[in-house]
């Protein structure tokens, strides 16, 4: 096995990750400058998912004999999703164990985990509470990852979703409206300035 | 999951390969680039000394090739192709396809096994 990672390959691929963010949702970064083998990856939320909006970080690291044996990944920011730990972030997605190919890159990867947020395989779970609920009550398992989405990938609930929210703390719908406007869409910051207004 | 296999970034093309005479799939990433250390099949694989040492280019019977120091490092992990997941057999360099303005043949084909014996005639 190669002793060290070849860094002409890891310096190409971290290019590659960042030609076309638009497009491709998808990002890196170096945690450290120089250290190659500790990376920050972003994924966007995948749009008419309950991610949508959200954006994901990912912990990458590569391992001594990396491109030969898979890259290290888990999710940073927190995430309802059956294949992925909401505890730990850990990640249960076969192309980051068995099915690894050093003809496969980082991106590729991110790029296969944005794809497993569009369509989750519920039975090779990572996290079986939320694969219970993806699959038993899975209108609720919609609104808990968009809520998990909003709380932890700092997706911004539409207005008419904040609206409701303070609304159902029992405030006037002007007073919601003013508050909100006032605290810029911020939900928390209007809760506070509608709860010391009393 | 769509199989996550290739990338969704790089781009697939047929290429005929008469001198079997079966067509079939690539998937490619760049030109002339070793799929797995992602370095010019003419330059220089990792570790190598320097552009030819070492770091000749091998061909699969599925058709993709590779650095041998490259492919040789994959095969102690597992008995596949990397891009096409196919058991990974030896073969010996394809002839060249026919010629297609703007692409060039790089380097020899280095044949490392005898594997691919002319099924013609
Ligand atoms: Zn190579
Ligand atoms: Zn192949």
């Amino acid at each position: 096995m190669a002793a060290a990672v070849d860094l002409n390959r890891v310096k190409k691929e971290l290019k590659d990750c960042n030609k076309d963010p638009e497009t491709s949702g998808i990002k890196a970064e170096l945690v450290h400058e120089d250290d190659y083998l500790h990376w920050k990856g972003t994924i966007k939320g995948p749009i008419t998912t309950p991610y949508e909006g959200g954006i994901f970080d990912v912990d990458i690291l590569l391992p001594n004999d990396y491109p030969f044996v898979p890259p290290k990944m888990k999710f940073i920011t927190k995430c309802w999703h059956p294949n992925i730990s909401s505890d730990s972030g850990a990640i249960c997605l076969d192309i980051l164990k068995t099915e690894w190919s050093p003809a496969l890159t980082i991106r590729t990867a991110l790029i296969s985990l944005q794809a497993l947020l569009s369509a989750a395989e519920p039975d090779d779970p990572q996290d079986a509470v939320v694969a219970k609920q993806y699959k038993e009550h899975h209108q609720e398992f919609m609104k808990t990852a968009k809520f998990w989405t909003e709380t932890y990938a700092g997706a911004q609930a539409g207005d008419s979703e904040k609206l409701e929210q303070l609304m159902s703390m029992g405030f006037e719908k002007a007073k919601c409206v003013a508050a909100l406007s006032k605290a810029k869409g911020d939900v928390n910051a209007a809760t506070e300035a509608l709860l010391s207004d009393m | 999951m769509p199989p996550a296999s290739c990338g969704t970034n790089c781009g697939m093309k047929v290429t005929i390969k008469n001198w079997h005479a079966v067509a079939s799939w690539t998937w490619t990433t760049e030109d002339d680039v070793c799929g797995i250390c992602h370095m010019p099949l003419d330059g220089c694989a990792p570790g190598a000394a320097g552009p030819g040492d070492d770091s000749p280019v091998v061909w699969g019977r599925c058709s993709h090739y590779f650095h041998l120091m490259c492919i040789t490092t994959w095969l102690h992990n597992k008995n596949t192709c990397p891009i096409c997941r196919r058991k990974w057999e030896f073969a010996s360099a394809p002839k060249p396809a026919p010629a297609t303005p703007g692409t060039r043949r790089h380097g020899e084909g280095f044949a490392v096994a005898e594997a691919a014996a002319p099924v013609e005639d």
